[in-house]
């Protein structure tokens, strides 16, 4: 899975650890998301969607 | 979140139950201790349950009070890494069952299985820890 946090985190001038406080996980699991190396719920998907003004389509690239 | 929420109430309540009896089996094996003849089972087990018991509700407040405090300890990622080392720990328990039960019933080794219950019990917590400690900092959960 890709995922486009990164370039969208620094659209909207974000730390790894602010991005982490308003979707209210620790910030490993933004590293882990990030990298791709972890499947957040539906949950967590939409909070980060929502905080960066996206879509999860937008956000999360699955490569089948 | 605030402190006087219900939940929280109610949660610290069973935290300090818990607390209280994770202290009471300690205590007891204290009292079995100096109990004759000496029961090596029960003191074992209590002692195991009680520290068991006592850790988690010391952990378990940590916890209740960080997330009042706005601090997130847990979230769902360490979570999920915990349930799949939970997951992962009861296969090993279930293993290491067969593998002893085998090994007893081919060699006659003569195990008994009631002191053999607490090590079980204590390999399979200490492993549950690690395991899931290791799934948190690997992050493919």
């Amino acid at each position: 899975m890709k995922t486009r946090i990164k370039e969208l985190r620094a659209r909207y001038d974000l730390t790894q650890e602010e991005l982490a406080n308003k979707v209210g996980v620790r910030r490993e699991t933004i590293v882990f998301l990030e990298k791709g190396k972890y499947n957040p719920s539906l949950k967590l998907a939409y909070d980060i969607a929502k905080v960066l003004n996206s879509t999860i389509e937008e956000i999360f690239i699955f490569d089948v | 979140m605030k402190i006087n929420d219900k939940e929280n109430k109610k949660m610290l309540l069973v935290n300090k139950i818990n607390w209280a009896l994770g202290i009471l089996l300690l205590a007891i094996t204290l009292l079995g201790l100096f109990r004759k003849p000496f029961c090596l089972e029960t003191t074992i087990t209590s002692v195991m349950l009680g520290s068991f018991i006592s850790v988690s509700a010391y952990l378990n407040r940590k916890r209740i009070t960080a997330d009042l405090e706005g601090k997130i300890i847990a979230d769902e990622r360490s979570r999920r890494a915990f349930e799949r080392a939970g997951f992962f720990t009861f296969f090993l328990l279930i293993a290491s069952l067969m593998v002893s039960g085998i090994a007893n019933s081919f060699f006659n080794l003569g195990l008994e299985y009631s002191l053999t219950v607490n090590v079980i019990l204590f390999a399979c917590v200490f492993s549950w820890i690690l395991i899931g400690y290791y799934l948190d900092k690997k992050g493919e959960v």
